[in-house]
């Protein structure tokens, strides 16, 4: 067992015995292990890159955590710091990119159709990133459920473990989130309009 | 929004979502009561539904996966003195990136070698020794290395960064033959410098060869492989088992390999002819020489095999592969024995190539002696829906710059004014060779553009495009319109369009702002950039048109004292935002020298101009700026270096490019007349006027000329003219105030003067007007107002010592 194996075990169980001083310490060492597993992949220097983020996610519990020694709450509690890294991943990539943009691949970019969505979609993660910090001031919970199911793909049954609340819950407030994102994101009233 | 109301949205979100949609209306006009507001967001979260497409419904994963393909740990964080900004690539021989180096202030590539004894140290003597020996080559042809060193036992390269493609990218595109061997030219001219050197490169191959934007051919990597292949430790360059088992370090090479390479023999400069070779039949035919599943395959072809002729070849081709065969020769003495014969042999193929082609007129609009002018006229709206009318000039304007770095293009700046699209009076009146012309129909959410390049001295169409799809892909279309035409001026676009926005409001702002700017509405302008620039705050070509809009408000003639300070400093905020925002965009730069040249900084002013026309050499108003700050004419009295020749130079230039440029004619008038040269003065004003025969500030400048010569009688008229076509504005009274002066109704005249001089700035107006009262033998007024305009800026003495005009006046006052 590595050390940062052990590390992140032993804060699990730290958590999980109300050390709340744990969550800190395992964001940094998530955040890190997770950086650290795209630099690897890329070093490999694949051409398909079959990585998803969510498996991206569970590769980095499978390496950091010892699965016997920690209960399904520990687990869940692991994927939920994990979306919160996966989501600083993606997004300063996404403003390093929108800083970026000018340089010389901006026009490769736009002429591949394939690219222009990811292009978009870029820019949409940073629009949702915004939105998600606005909603987190009025209602915290509902930013968590995104950024679970999200940016580390749980199941509505997951995100209502990891948020100590029933499944129906998670489900209406999917429901409503969805819609008010949405607009947010795209609708009137969000950005400056005419 | 507060706790409670947020609890009631949701509330009443879900309980409406229970109801059939026919029953939601009467349920909220019972929920919400008087609160509209509360209810319209309710229903709009309602409309937006549950239909499955939603954004957070799909995880990310095409993300990560992009993110995977480009994260670096290493970008954003410094590396010796140079800020590592981004990636660029990644290969067998290490990670480039994009870099900038402080101390410099210039943007650079950083090669980090993959070594695996980094630290040993005569692994890095080696590297140091081989790589200064291989950085001294200093050559248009071959890749400029800065620096090279070790820091941290990673060995690395700085060296000038290459905006353009690669070779292997250009292969692909299968350009025509004609096209590309001026590039293969190229790579001879810097291996014949390398060679002269005794640097053989020993890895050519297209990802080692580059043709930059400007069309210029460039060598990396030189002296790189035999760093590299340390094992190796004789002149003997057998890639060992080990090599060959590492597929990303080995293979790409292996097909360009030479045969004596290859069999681990000594190799010479001509190993480089034969990989050189293989390069261009690959050119030749879209094809690898040597190719084969695996290595050993490659192995046995480059060692038996000859290439076969491509089947398609035209009669060029044919000639270039029989230079190819040569280099391909396995018996290096049977090969071409220097690189200088090979640029010979390909010169000469080429030039018989360029000579056949104007025989059966080219169908290319490229001309043999100089580039060509084209225009690209505001394009036509087929549906008369006004709200859409902002899409004529931005179509126009995107293909302009999609195609502004075109090789032998030179784009007209399009003028609002200008009212003739008829093909044979663009070519008669301005030599345009050629328009294009574009129509686009919006219906619903469907935008259709058709536009065709035409020969105008023929009207003929040349190449037409029709293009169709949906408006909110408006970008990705422009973009297309102009890959598709570029690529009929028969190069590649490789242009990145700097400065865009993924903001479609924002562009749509722009764009309007920009006929207003264009149109003189410097206010109106400002207003829509303001929009734009919160709507997307890191839109470098808003802040930059901005900047531009507020410099045009600090004219004398547009604003007040006061105003003209405010506007000034926002000019110079909002130009050094874009500039930060995109340090290649010459438009932060034009509007940098244009804040400078407000605040009458003129180091900082010419150097900004500077940089624009570095960065777009074909931008007639960057070399009108250039002009400006060195030449004679004094304007607001500051102090500057005077450089007639140069300031001549400038605008002659920028003339040369745009000949319908009126402010370049305006500043070559005025130049000229303060220059004391009042005859060649009137010539360039004439020679202006017969290009822009409306221009208000071309016929002041005519005006003044002809007061300046002792015309009197014209310059009268000139005056009036002068005075009916402008409806206000300072320019119009002195135009007025001079013809009563001219008629002798000196009081009146006086009159009307003093009133416009107490005006604004005034050094110009004083010297005219002292001009005036000189001819008309006032020399007591013309005292005052040389006097005035001396005090204002001594340069005027000089001016007033030389203009002959003013012989009398000084004879008579002593």
């Amino acid at each position: 067992m590595t050390d940062s194996n052990h590390q992140v075990t032993r804060l699990l169980k730290d958590w999980a015995a109300g050390d709340a001083t744990a969550t800190d310490q395992l964001l940094t060492v998530v955040y890190s292990e997770l950086h650290r597993l795209a630099r690897r992949s890329m070093n490999r220097e694949r051409r398909d890159h079959t990585l998803q983020a969510t498996a991206l996610v569970n590769e980095a519990y499978m390496r950091l955590v010892a699965q016997r020694d920690v209960d399904w709450q520990s687990r869940v509690h692991f994927l939920a710091i994990a979306a919160q890294c996966m989501r600083r991943i993606l997004v300063d990539h996404a403003r390093t990119r929108r800083s970026q943009k000018r340089g010389g691949d901006a026009r490769r970019v736009a002429l591949d159709d394939d690219l222009v969505v990811t292009e978009d979609r870029w820019t949409a993660l940073t629009h949702l990133d915004d939105a998600l910090t606005e909603l987190a001031q009025v209602d915290e919970r509902k930013a968590r459920i995104v950024e679970l199911r999200f940016f580390a793909g749980l199941s509505i049954e997951e995100t209502a473990a990891a948020l100590h609340v029933s499944p129906g819950t998670v489900m209406r407030e999917w429901t409503f989130t969805k819609a008010w994102l949405r607009r947010t994101i795209e609708g009137p009233g969000a950005r400056v309009t005419e | 929004m507060n706790p409670d109301r947020w609890q009631r949205l949701q509330l009443l979100f879900h309980d409406a979502l229970k109801l059939t949609p026919n029953k939601r209306s009467t349920f909220l006009d019972d929920r919400c009561g008087t609160d509209v507001e509360l209810r319209r967001e309710v229903e709009a979260l309602l409309a937006i539904g549950n239909d499955g497409t939603d954004f957070v419904e799909m995880p990310p994963s095409d993300l990560a996966r992009e993110f995977l393909r480009t994260a670096d740990p290493r970008v954003g964080t410094q590396f010796g003195r140079y800020q590592i900004e981004s990636l660029i690539g990644s290969g067998g021989m290490g990670t480039v990136y994009r870099a900038y180096d402080p101390r410099l202030r210039r943007t650079v590539a950083i090669k980090l070698l993959r070594v695996s004894d980094g630290n040993d140290e005569t692994v890095i003597s080696r590297f140091e020794q081989e790589a200064r020996a291989a950085a001294a080559l200093n050559h248009p042809n071959i890749l400029a290395v800065h620096d090279v060193g070790v820091q941290d036992g990673h060995p690395y390269i700085v060296s000038e960064l290459l905006e353009g493609v690669s070779v292997r990218a250009l292969i692909q595109t299968r350009p025509r033959t004609e096209t590309w061997v001026p590039y293969a030219i190229g790579m001879c001219r810097g291996l014949a410098a390398a060679h002269d050197r005794g640097v053989v490169h020993r890895d050519l191959k297209p990802e080692n060869l580059f043709v930059t934007r400007d069309g210029h051919a460039k060598i990396l990597d030189f002296g790189l492989a035999k760093i590299l292949r340390r094992d190796t430790a004789s002149h003997v360059d057998l890639p060992t088992n080990r090599s060959l088992t590492a597929p990303h370090v080995m293979m790409g090479t292996l097909g360009y390999m030479s045969p004596e390479q290859i069999s681990g023999q000594s190799v010479d400069h001509r190993t480089d002819l034969f990989s050189l070779g293989a390069v261009l039949y690959e050119f030749l035919s879209g094809q690898p020489a040597f190719a084969g599943e695996h290595a050993s395959d490659i192995i046995a072809a480059i060692l038996k095999d000859q290439p076969i002729e491509p089947p398609d070849a035209d009669d060029v081709s044919a000639g270039v592969f029989r230079l190819v065969r040569h280099c391909l020769e396995k018996d290096p003495t049977q090969r071409f024995q220097s690189a200088r014969d090979l640029a010979f042999s390909l010169e000469t193929v080429h030039a018989g190539s360029t000579r056949q082609r104007t025989h059966r007129q080219a169908r290319v609009p490229l001309e043999a002696d100089g580039p060509s002018r084209v225009i690209v006229l505001p394009f036509e709206n087929l549906i008369s829906n006004e709200s859409d009318g902002w899409l004529s000039g931005a179509l126009a304007d995107s293909l302009t710059f999609g195609l502004r770095t075109i090789e032998h293009v030179i784009l007209v700046n399009r003028q609002p004014s200008d009212a003739t699209t008829n093909p044979h009076q663009l070519f008669e009146t301005f030599g345009v060779r050629y328009c294009v012309k574009g129509t686009y129909q919006r219906v619903g959410d469907d935008l259709k553009v058709l536009v065709r390049l035409i020969q105008t001295d023929t009207d003929t169409i040349i190449v037409q495009e029709s293009l169709t799809d949906r408006f909110s892909n408006l970008l990705s279309l422009e973009d297309a319109i102009a890959a598709r035409f570029a690529a009929a001026f028969e190069r590649l676009a490789p242009a990145p369009n700097p400065g865009r926005t993924s903001s479609l409001a924002a562009y749509k702002r722009f764009s309007q702002a920009k006929d207003l700017h264009l149109a003189g509405r410097y206010q109106d302008a400002v207003h829509h950039l303001q929009i734009a620039v919160r709507q997307d705050p890191d839109y470098a070509d808003a802040w930059a048109l901005l900047a531009n809009s507020y410099a045009r408000l600090t004219s004398p003639a547009a604003s007040d004292d006061q105003a003209r300070a405010e506007f000034q400093r926002l000019a110079l905020t909002a130009a050094h935002r874009a500039a930060d925002l995109d340090g290649s965009l010459y438009e932060a730069q034009i509007a940098l020298a244009l804040a400078y040249r407000g605040m009458e900084d003129v180091d900082r002013w010419r150097a900004a101009a500077l940089k624009a026309s570095e960065l777009n050499p074909r931008l007639a108003e960057a070399y009108v700026l250039l002009g400006q700050s060195y030449f004679a004419a004094p304007a607001w009295g500051f102090t500057r270096h005077r450089d007639g020749e140069l300031a001549q130079m400038y605008l002659r230039k920028a003339l040369r490019l745009d000949p319908r440029f009126g402010l370049a004619h305006n500043a070559l008038v005025h130049h000229l007349r303060w220059a004391a040269r009042a005859d060649e003065a009137l010539q360039a004003a004439d020679e202006a006027i017969r290009v822009l025969p409306d221009h208000t500030d071309l016929l002041r400048a005519r005006a003044v000329t002809l007061v300046q010569l002792g015309r009197l009688r014209e310059a009268e008229e000139a005056c009036a003219r002068v005075a009916n076509e402008m409806t206000h504005g300072v320019l119009e009274e002195w135009a007025s105030a001079a013809i009563d002066l001219l008629r002798g109704q000196l009081e009146r005249g006086g009159a009307r003067l003093e009133a416009v001089m107490a005006r604004g700035p005034r050094v110009l107006r004083e010297l005219d007007t002292a001009l005036i009262y000189c001819h008309m033998g006032s020399f007591a007024d013309a005292a005052s107002h040389v006097r005035a305009a001396c005090d204002a800026d001594a340069a005027c003495v000089r001016f007033v010592e030389q203009c002959p005009a003013f012989a009398d006046f000084l004879r008579a006052s002593g």
